[in-house]
């Protein structure tokens, strides 16, 4: 299974029908957080909302999580929660 | 874009946004009611970037007309948060949440409801009771009824225990947002009108 989190919203960015995304993520794979951050940014830009989440159980996927987003934002000047 | 602390947070939030689809956030002027004081308190203490307008005095007197309908005027002024006391019945809260959700200076909601008092209708149906939420007049139904007058944004709180649990399935089922405490509701709301007040017009 080669797709990753960023493929999955960079596909379903142009999806009329969807006006929120709701993404659960644990982690990205490498280089993913900035493919998944520019999806994002476009999605943003159109008014639709990317809801996301990394589990509480798992302190350490969310703290990657964080980690990913907070690099991705440096990376492409998205402003990222 | 809005990462969420915790799957709690990620399942409220992710309502939030679907609930309200298509609901403008103008400010973060909120209009607040609710049947009990300590709630009324739960608001005030709990605002983040919301803020509390006073009510106009045209708001004011439709407060008071319900108030000394109930009659509890003696006992309970005309403020923001606007608390109805456990004594408010079902007609008197439809009325009271409009009167707020109208005022000219509020641009979102919160409506809380602390559900076990006699005077409101809040209890599925049940043989060792005479309440009925899904009957025509109980706060539910108004409420609900209100959901599609209101265009500002708001939600619901129903702090109360698993008898309540019923009531609130009904408010979520009909896409109000709904709560079951006010320091979350509010926290998760604060997040919302954030994320809206800086997203561009949506072009769906």
């Amino acid at each position: 299974m080669d797709l990753t989190v960023g493929d999955y919203l960079d596909y379903l960015k142009v999806d009329a029908e969807v006006a929120v995304f709701a993404v659960y993520v644990e982690g990205f794979a490498p280089r993913d957080g900035v493919k998944f951050l520019k999806a994002a940014e476009e999605i943003s830009a159109r008014g639709k909302t990317v809801c996301s989440t990394a589990p509480a159980a798992r302190p350490r996927a969310q703290r990657r999580l964080q980690a990913t987003l907070l690099l991705s934002q440096e990376t492409i000047g998205s402003r990222a929660r | 874009m809005v990462v969420a602390e915790s799957l709690a947070d990620f399942q409220g939030l992710t309502r939030l946004f679907t609930f309200l689809l298509g609901k403008k956030v103008t400010g973060r002027r909120l209009g607040a009611s609710s049947n009990a004081g300590f709630e009324c308190v739960a608001f005030a203490d709990n605002l983040r970037n919301f803020t509390l307008p006073t009510f106009s005095e045209r708001t004011t007197q439709r407060l008071r007309a319900i108030l000394e309908r109930c009659p509890i005027d003696q006992i309970v002024d005309a403020h923001n948060p606007f608390d109805l006391t456990p004594m408010a019945d079902d007609a008197a809260y439809e009325e009271a949440v409009l009167a707020v959700m109208e005022h000219e200076s509020v641009d979102v909601g919160i409506v809380g409801c602390v559900p076990m008092t006699p005077p409101l209708n809040t209890l599925a149906h049940d043989e060792r009771h005479h309440e009925d939420i899904d009957r025509e007049d109980p706060v539910v139904q108004r409420l609900l009824r209100l959901n599609d007058k209101i265009a500002r944004p708001w939600v619901a709180v129903v702090d109360a225990g698993i008898l309540y649990d019923p009531m609130a399935a009904r408010l979520e089922g009909a896409g109000i947002p709904t709560f079951r405490t006010a320091d979350r509701g509010l926290r998760l709301f604060d997040i919302f009108c954030e994320v809206k007040t800086l997203s561009p017009p949506s072009a769906s």
